[in-house]
């Protein structure tokens, strides 16, 4: 018997002739925890996907436990022993914990079937001593804190008998305490012979847990090696890559001098229990500043409490120098604007035109009293339309039938109309095109010379550095740095991740 | 395929826009033929009067459906309203007692909306609760007997008839045109759309979502009343069980008339065909000599095949 639990060759993925993993090996021992890291878009999802069946593969082999592995669903990928531990659990929140975890495998007995309680009990027992926790049995999920969904789940996974677990960022919504207490529960089950694939943006925990990593970049695999023998700025090294350097800064892009402009908008001590915590932070005039933080960090949080989408326990916002209580109206009265990060969702009226989409916020421009004028609003829309470039049949055509980066640009539309003077764009170049990022950027700079200040929120740290005068670092819900214009990537990077020593 | 995409959505589009009206005209051709009363100044007014309270109604019920509501309390509202236009008249002059009803039903609306907006109660459940409440309240108002009206005056709404059209679907178009005009021309019908369309997205754009969405209740009572004026001016007299089921003929004509159940858009236009197409169906029925479950039967298909078609397009779209 080999000492691989999974070995996995010349794995290939393409969508629509698009390349995403490229000759991919990866091998687990038994018993190990083994690191999977990588930027956004580097493949770890697709990896992951495919070993657990979501989706199928192009090439490559895939041996498990010894034996060829093949599998069409997660379901049947459960059953023969692999077990994913999701970002977003995959309970049924109205089911009791020990419903959830046989969910699908309920010792019955009889010719009804029925379902034998007292042996589920048994044997739920024996799996959380098992595992070396305890957890409420008769407990709904719905009532669980994140850590113990997090247990629940692996009681399940080991209720089905898996041999490996994939993690895919399992501390994301834990607390401190919560986290040691998660790595305790992962060590002992790789004392006990479990496998375990741990993906995470968190450079710290890799150290902390894993045995060995494996990085990936653009599809590819760059390298895998004992955590013993790496550090972590040669881990950050390995994701940038080597064209990590020559992004950094990005000076020449267009250095632009900032005026020491008024500030328009202040944040003091903002928190939002679970999201963000003491955030300061202040914006002024003719400055685009960066906001980076990997996905999750609190940034899209912090930008719903400076809009008012949401409403923070503590800390104070002012618009001015005046102390406001934001809600989206105010907000808007008060000269904020705000793309959201999820355009399909919060940012665009997918049944709806073009026009109506682009003059939402800015309506009562176009109104005498009541009656809307449409000749204003038509020319507002068209003269948007063109200074943007937006590709459109004409003004009336729904939005959901245009591309991503259109929509996008409605978006930002909408907001130019309303001619806020601060503008916060959460992940405005998302689900775009290359061109329509350059144009975004562009724009995003216009917007700054006409004296508006720009917070660009972006899990991305190459664009951060292209497009910002200043840069903030947001982790787990804190700002922890400020770079200046010319930041060296690495360094973003490595305080996004907190990977420094 | 970009192009074949757009050429598919212009033609749901087109049914969407146009569908209700072809089926419409193609059945008056089929009706005009088959039955030579059909066509005859009497039986057209006589199909207008006819639809010209569930056409009050379903305006409202148009509103309430565009901003992402439902209301299944409005056949209840026309009852007490109905009620209390005539019951009024004991202790005041008629157009006070109208008044009374007007701001009754728009008080109920207003309930309906708090509780969907503010309080978060699934529209229809909301409505189903205000619906019982409002219908205990006519039985208690009327005593659970027909309350006869006094008034010549107060007939008049019902019954007059200036230039020999009767008066019904006057009021009738004249709050069409209004309300359309109000949909299609002013901020508030923008905004009601858009918060139907997308609430969050409306939202953060800065529309006060809330007040849009209560207003649409509060206009979906106040029609209903509206519609129990006319109907308890037309009898003079008031029953407790006036009205029972209009809401349900509200809500199919708003549906058949190209209203989006999940909201965001219709047409106050769209919604009059489709009150008058679910009229004229019964109406070439009755002159047929057709029983009356059988109507109903052929209504239901009605419904479900244009909505069917409607829905079917647009899941083939999305895939």
């Amino acid at each position: 018997m080999s000492d691989n639990i999974l070995e996995i060759t010349a794995l290939n993925k393409s969508f629509w002739t698009v390349p995403v993993l490229n000759d991919v090996d990866l091998s687990v021992r038994r018993g190990e925890v083994h690191a999977l890291v990588g930027e956004n878009g580097a493949g770890k999802s697709t990896l992951i996907k495919i070993i657990c069946g979501a989706y199928r593969r192009d090439s490559g082999r895939i041996v498990f436990d010894g034996r060829e592995f093949e599998a069409a669903t997660p379901g049947e990928a459960l059953e023969k022993g692999i077990a994913v531990i999701h970002q977003e659990t995959s309970l049924v929140p109205t089911l009791t914990v020990m419903e959830n975890v046989f969910l699908g495998i309920e010792p019955v007995s009889g010719w009804f079937a029925a379902c034998r309680r007292d042996r589920e009990r048994e044997r739920f027992a024996e799996l959380c001593a098992g595992a070396g926790f305890t957890l409420p049995a008769d407990r709904k999920v719905k009532a669980l804190g994140p850590a113990e969904r997090k247990l629940t789940e692996i009681v399940k996974a080991l209720a089905h008998d898996a041999r490996l677990l994939i993690m895919d960022e399992p501390t994301d919504s834990l607390s401190a305490g919560e986290m040691e207490g998660f790595f305790r529960v992962a060590q002992d089950l790789r004392d006990r012979g479990i496998s375990i694939i741990y993906i995470t943006h968190y450079l710290g925990e890799l150290f902390r847990i894993a045995d060995r990593v494996t990085v990936l970049k653009d599809g590819g695999r760059v390298a895998t090696m004992d955590m013993a023998e790496t550090t972590a700025d040669r881990v950050v090294g390995l994701m940038l890559g080597a064209g990590g350097a020559e992004g950094a800064g990005g000076g020449g892009a267009g250095a632009r001098r900032v005026p020491g402009g008024e500030v328009v908008l202040r944040a003091a001590g903002l928190s939002r229990r679970g999201a963000v915590r003491d955030a300061s932070l202040s914006l002024s005039r003719g400055e685009i500043v960066g906001l980076a933080g990997v996905i999750g960090s609190g940034k899209t949080e912090l930008a719903r409490l400076l809009f008012g989408a949401d409403r923070p326990d503590a800390g104070e916002i002012l618009v001015r120098g005046a102390a406001k209580r934001l809600s989206p109206r105010s907000a808007k009265a008060a000269g904020i604007g705000f793309l959201p990060e999820d355009r399909k969702t919060q940012g665009l009226i997918q049944e709806q035109s073009v026009k109506r989409n682009i003059t939402l916020a800015a309506l009562e421009k176009f109104c005498r009293g009541q009656l809307i004028g449409d000749a204003e609003e038509d020319a507002a829309c068209s003269g948007m339309v063109e200074s943007l470039s937006i590709r459109i049949a004409g003004p009336g055509q729904r939005v959901k039938y245009l591309s991503g980066g259109n929509q996008q640009k409605v978006v930002i539309a909408k907001w130019l109309l309303a001619d806020p003077d601060v503008l916060i764009l959460d992940e405005p170049t998302r689900g775009v095109d290359v061109g329509s990022k350059r144009a975004i950027y562009r724009l995003v700079g216009k917007v700054a010379e006409q004296g508006k200040a720009v917070l660009f929120i972006s899990s991305e740290v190459p664009e951060i550095l292209e497009v910002s005068d200043r840069i903030l670092v947001m982790r787990k819900g804190s700002l922890v740095g400020e770079f200046p214009r010319g930041a060296r990537q690495e360094d973003v990077m490595a305080r996004m991740l907190g990977a420094e020593t | 395929m970009n192009r074949d995409r757009s050429g598919g959505a212009a033609a749901g589009t087109f049914f969407r826009r146009y569908g209700i009206l072809v089926i419409f005209c193609g059945l008056a051709v089929i009706i005009s033929l088959v039955t030579p009363d059909f066509l005859t100044a009497r039986n057209i007014l006589n199909i207008l009067r006819q639809s010209s309270i569930i056409g009050l109604m379903a305006i409202g019920t148009t509103f309430v459906i565009i901003g992402g509501g439902f209301d299944i309390s409005v056949g209840p509202i026309l009852a007490l309203t109905a009620a209390v236009a005539i019951g009024m008249q004991s202790h005041l002059p008629w157009p006070a007692a109208v008044a009374a009803a007007l701001l009754a039903g728009a008080a109920i609306g207003l309930a309906n909306g708090v509780l969907a907006a503010v309080v978060g109660i699934v529209p229809i459940i909301a409505t189903l609760g205000t619906m019982t409440i409002v219908r205990g309240l006519t039985y208690i108002y009327t005593g659970g007997y027909p309350l006869v009206g006094e008034s010549q005056a107060f007939k008049y709404i019902g019954g007059g008839q200036p230039l020999g059209i009767p008066f019904p679907i006057i009021l009738l178009a004249a709050m069409v045109l209004f309300w359309q005009f109000i949909l299609a021309r002013t901020r508030t019908g923008r905004y009601i759309c858009a918060v139907g369309g997308n609430k969050e997205a409306s939202r953060l754009s800065g529309v006060a979502v809330d007040y849009y969405h209560i207003l649409t209740f509060v206009i979906g009572g106040f029609m209903a009343a509206l519609a129990g004026v006319v109907y308890a001016s037309r009898l003079n007299s008031a029953t407790p069980l006036a009205g029972n089921g209009y809401e349900m003929d509200a809500i199919a004509s708003t549906v058949i008339g190209g209203a989006s159940v999940s909201g965001g858009e219709g047409s106050v236009f769209g919604t009059l065909v489709g009150v008058l197409l679910l009229n004229v169906v019964s109406n070439m029925f009755n002159l047929m000599g057709v029983p009356v479950y059988v109507q109903h039967l052929v209504k239901g298909v009605i419904i479900l095949v244009v909505v069917g078609i409607d829905s079917y397009g647009r899941k083939a779209e999305r895939r």
